[in-house]
């Protein structure tokens, strides 16, 4: 058990950068009302997306690929 | 004691028999286990499902060891911290990971060619993959389960369902969340990947013959067969 004190004190340190201990912030527009968390969790979505639908694959070009 | 013979009548009515050769015709073993994909599946956006499978493997061992340790253990020990966090974790990517794979699935219309049922077998997946996730939260043994599971039954009773199960019987939400909907959520999941292998993964659109077709047709809609 030696091997994984430190893990205890991860969630310390996490909570030093993201202080949770507060209600959720909530973006309200129109009819649309959702957490500041899920629309981070969206947009993340939307360019991850993006991204993998743009971004080169590795070796495809080598392999003779025409995009 | 009976043995059979391999005369062609004993083949025929014997049922494994049978069985063994329809799985073979509908899937030979060169299409169950490939080693070569087209070249079109060199491209990020195919990588998501195979994420999505990953973390489904993760899910699966992680909530099994929260199973075997119990409640006690991953709330009040760092170890059962860790594991409690990874199985959250690995819920949250596979999310992730299949929203994409289905986004990219539907902008590809990944339906086509005969793939209707790999479409279907995937929003199944995610439709249970719902309340597999959700039954989670009233599994958990505290506070933040007792809030979440009293607000969801006024939910699912306004809705008329809430007689077929009870949001506030934690064994019953428990027996759902690590057997009955894990269960589906696997046997589906597996169901997809043999359809996909069977049917091959879904060519992309072949942009070059379609604006050939309405250069030949004036940039005027084209009959070219495709679904529209």
């Amino acid at each position: 058990m030696v091997a994984i004190r430190w893990l205890p004190t991860v969630p310390t340190m996490l909570a030093a950068i993201f202080d949770l201990n507060h209600p959720a912030h909530v973006i309200h527009w129109h009819f649309l009302q959702l957490s500041a968390a899920n629309l981070v969790v969206i947009i993340l979505m939307l360019v991850v997306f993006a991204a993998a639908v743009l971004a080169p694959f590795p070796g495809h070009a080598a392999r003779g690929g025409s995009q | 004691m009976t043995t059979s013979t391999s005369s062609p009548t004993s083949d025929e009515r014997s049922w494994t028999a049978a069985v063994r050769s329809r799985a073979v015709e509908a899937l030979p073993p060169e299409k169950l286990l490939p080693d070569k994909q087209p070249a079109y599946v060199a491209s990020w956006i195919y990588v998501f499902g195979v994420l999505s499978l990953s973390s489904l493997v993760v899910i699966i061992a992680s909530g099994s060891i929260l199973a075997l340790k119990g409640p006690g253990w991953w709330h009040f020990t760092g170890i059962g911290h860790f594991f409690n966090s990874m199985h959250l974790w690995a819920v949250e990517l596979f999310f992730f990971f299949m929203v994409i794979h289905l986004w990219g699935k539907y902008w590809m219309a990944a339906w086509r060619g005969g793939r209707a049922r790999v479409w279907i077998t995937g929003a199944v997946t995610f439709l249970i993959a719902i309340p597999c996730a959700l039954t989670g939260y009233v599994s958990q043994q505290n506070f933040d389960a007792q809030w979440i599971s009293t607000q969801a039954k006024d939910a699912m009773n306004a809705a008329g369902i809430g007689s077929f199960f009870n949001l506030l019987n934690f064994g019953q939400m428990y027996s759902y969340h690590v057997l009955l909907l894990p269960a589906a959520v696997v046997g589906v999941v597996v169901a997809h990947i043999l359809l996909v292998r069977r049917h091959g993964v879904v060519p992309p659109f072949d942009l070059q013959r379609r604006r050939e077709l309405l250069g030949a047709n004036g940039g005027g809609p084209a009959d070219d067969g495709a679904p529209r």
